[in-house]
C-alpha cells in the first residue's frame, strides 16, 4: 500500500509548473527530439523539409542542433501540402480513421488553414486552459458561459474542452441575440463569462441600452483571447469595471496549437507559455539567431506537444514576443513569460515616413487616451509609394469634442511610435461590432504593394529611426 | 539584438534531469504499470463499448502521465499495441 498523498492545491500541476529551467529544457529536448523522429517517420511533408534540408533526425541532439541544424516550419508548407494533397489537409501524419474533429484556424493572415485533431489532442489541448484558470481560484463546477455560436473555428471549441478538463459547468450562449444573452447571463449567474475583450464590452452596451446592469449577475472572471484587448490596462479596467468583475483572464494562442499562452492571476502584464504543452523561445526574423536577452523583441518559433495529427516543429508563428525566461511577479511559475503578451506581428508591418508602425503597438496605444472607446480600425493604404495609415475610432459619449479627441490621439501617438499618424474619431456606434474575432485592421493595398514595402522596410536603413 | 551564443546551445539532455522529483516518478511509475494493465484489458474487452470506454481512459491516464514528465510516447497509441 502506497500513502495517500496530499494534493498540493496551490497549482494545478506544480511538478512541472515551478520545475527549474533545467529539468523543463531536458523534458523539452527529450520531446523534441522523440516528435522529429516520428515526424519524420510519419508526415511526409516533414520528411520533404528535413531532406531537403539534408537532416536526420538522429543529428538533432542539442539545443544547438535544434536552433540552427533543424529547418523551420511555416504555414505556406502546410498549406501549400494541403492544397496538394488529396485529404486537403497539411502535413498528415495520422490517417483519418484517428481524427475526431475538424477545424480551420481564423484566416487572419488570408488563408484558412484545415486542422484535424485526435479525441486525445483535443483533450491535451483543452488542458493547456486549465493552468491559468485554476490559478485564478476557478474549480470543478464552476460555471462558464460561451459567447458563441460553436463553428469551425478551433479556439472556441478547445476552450470548451478546456472547461471539461477541469471539470466546469457549461453553459452555451449559442444560436441568441446579444440581448439575449445578457438575459441569460444573468438568469444563470456564471462564474465566467468567455468572449472577446471587444465583444464582452459590447454586451455591457447591449445591458446598458436594455436597462439592464450586467453587474448584478456576479460574474466574477472574464476570459478569452483572440485580441489585445484582455492585455491592455485601459481596457482591462474598462471590463472591470463595466461588469463589476475583479478576474480578468488572458490567452494567447497560435491557431495551430491553440491558446499556449495563460495568464496566471499575478498577471504581471502577460502571459506564460504553458511549458507542458509547447516549447517557445524567439528569434532575431532577419538572422533566425536565438535570441536570449531578455526584453528583446522577437519572433516565436513554437514546437507543439498537443498536434501530432499535423505536428508542428520549429514553427515560425510570425508573432513578435518578449519572452522573460525568468520571470519573478509573484506567481511561483517558473515558465517564460511574455510581457505584453504579443507585441505584433513580423508579416504585418507598415512603415510611414520612415518609421516602422506595428498596428498591435497602435492598438495599445489607442487603449489609454481618455474619451476614446475600445473601437476602433486601422486602415492601411500605398499612395504614391508610400504606405498610409489611418486610424479610426469611436468617441466614448456623444459629449466628446471629435477634433479635441483626434488631435489628443495623434499627439500620444506620435509621442509614443514617433510619427503622427491620420485620425478620424468617429461617433458612438459608427464602427461594426463582432462576436468573434473583431475585423479591426483593412489593408487595402495590392499583394505588388505589399511586397514593394517590405523590400522598402529590408533596404531602409533609417527604417525604424526616423521621425517625423 | 542580442542572440544565443554557440556556447550555449551546445546543452544537451541529460535524462537524468527529467526526473520532477522523488514522489513524482514514484507516481508515474505507477500509472505506467496501471496502463500497462489497462492495455491488457482493452485487448480483452467483452464489448466494443468496454474497448471504447477503456479508450477513453486511456486518454485521460496519459493526460496525467504528461503531468508527471512522461516522455517516452507522444500520445496514446503511438506503438502499436505489442510494440515495446
Amino acid at each position: 500500500m502506497h500513502p495517500a498523498t496530499e494534493p498540493d492545491h496551490r497549482y494545478w500541476n506544480r511538478a512541472t509548473q515551478t520545475a527549474d529551467r533545467a529539468q523543463l529544457d531536458a523534458l523539452h529536448l527529450s520531446r523534441i527530439r522523440h516528435l522529429v523522429g516520428w515526424a519524420y517517420e510519419n508526415s511526409p511533408l516533414h520528411r520533404r523539409i528535413y531532406d531537403n534540408a539534408g537532416i536526420k533526425p538522429g543529428d538533432i541532439r542539442t539545443w544547438d542542433d535544434y536552433h540552427r541544424r533543424l529547418p523551420f516550419t511555416d504555414k505556406p508548407d502546410y498549406t501549400g501540402d494541403q492544397e496538394a494533397t488529396e485529404s486537403g489537409f497539411g502535413g498528415l501524419a495520422l490517417g483519418q480513421e484517428r481524427w475526431q474533429q475538424y477545424f480551420h484556424t481564423t484566416g487572419t493572415t488570408g488563408r484558412f488553414l484545415n486542422e484535424a485533431f485526435t479525441q486525445y489532442e483535443m483533450h491535451k489541448a483543452g488542458s493547456q486552459y486549465c493552468y491559468g484558470l485554476w490559478d485564478y481560484g476557478i474549480r470543478a463546477r464552476d460555471s462558464i458561459y460561451f459567447c458563441f455560436d460553436f463553428g469551425m473555428w478551433i479556439g472556441l471549441w478547445s476552450y470548451y474542452w478546456g472547461a471539461r478538463n477541469l471539470g466546469l459547468t457549461i453553459v452555451s450562449g449559442g444560436g441568441v441575440s446579444g440581448a439575449q444573452r445578457v438575459r441569460q447571463i444573468l438568469e444563470r449567474r456564471p462564474t465566467i463569462v468567455i468572449g472577446t475583450p471587444t465583444y464582452l464590452l459590447h454586451l455591457a452596451e447591449i445591458a446598458r441600452r436594455e436597462g439592464l446592469d450586467i453587474r448584478r449577475a456576479g460574474v466574477r472572471m472574464l476570459a478569452g483571447g483572440g485580441e489585445a484587448g484582455f492585455s491592455i490596462p485601459g481596457t482591462r479596467n474598462k471590463l472591470k469595471e463595466v461588469w463589476g468583475v475583479d478576474l480578468i483572464h488572458d490567452a494567447y494562442g497560435v491557431g495551430e496549437a491553440l491558446f499556449i499562452g495563460q495568464s496566471c492571476k499575478e498577471w504581471g502584464g502577460g502571459v506564460h507559455s504553458i511549458e507542458d504543452v509547447c516549447h517557445s523561445y524567439s528569434v532575431d526574423p532577419d538572422s533566425d539567431e536565438p535570441i536570449t536577452e531578455s526584453g528583446s523583441a522577437g519572433e516565436h518559433v513554437i514546437t507543439s506537444y498537443t498536434h501530432f495529427t499535423q505536428p508542428f516543429i520549429k514553427y515560425r508563428t510570425h508573432d513578435l514576443v518578449r519572452i522573460n525566461e525568468d520571470p519573478d511577479h509573484g506567481c511561483g511559475w517558473t515558465w517564460k513569460h511574455f510581457p505584453g503578451s504579443v507585441l505584433g506581428r513580423t508579416d504585418f508591418m507598415v512603415t510611414i515616413r520612415g518609421v516602422n508602425v506595428y498596428p498591435t503597438a497602435v492598438e495599445n496605444l489607442v487603449g489609454e487616451v481618455a474619451g476614446l472607446s475600445q473601437h476602433y480600425e486601422q486602415h492601411i493604404s500605398r499612395v504614391d509609394g508610400m504606405d498610409r495609415l489611418l486610424v479610426k475610432v469611436e468617441a466614448a459619449s456623444e459629449s466628446g469634442n471629435r477634433d479635441e479627441l483626434a488631435a489628443c490621439l495623434a499627439g500620444h501617438l506620435r509621442d509614443n511610435i514617433g510619427v503622427r499618424l491620420e485620425i478620424e474619431v468617429v461617433e458612438v456606434g459608427a464602427l461594426p461590432r463582432y462576436e468573434l474575432k473583431t475585423r479591426r485592421i483593412f489593408d487595402s493595398r495590392t499583394t505588388d504593394e505589399r511586397l514593394g514595402a517590405a523590400l522598402d522596410q529590408r533596404g531602409n536603413p533609417m527604417t525604424g529611426t526616423q521621425s517625423e | 539584438m542580442a542572440t544565443q551564443s554557440d556556447q550555449s546551445t551546445q546543452r544537451t539532455p541529460n535524462l537524468a534531469s527529467n526526473s520532477l522529483g522523488a514522489a513524482v516518478d514514484v507516481q508515474r511509475e505507477r500509472l505506467l504499470a496501471l496502463r500497462g494493465q489497462l492495455l491488457l484489458e482493452r485487448q480483452r474487452a467483452v464489448s466494443p463499448a468496454v474497448a471504447r470506454a477503456l479508450e477513453m481512459t486511456e486518454d485521460y491516464l496519459f493526460l496525467a502521465l504528461g503531468y508527471l514528465g512522461h516522455v517516452d510516447e507522444l500520445f496514446p497509441g503511438e506503438c502499436p499495441p505489442g510494440d515495446p
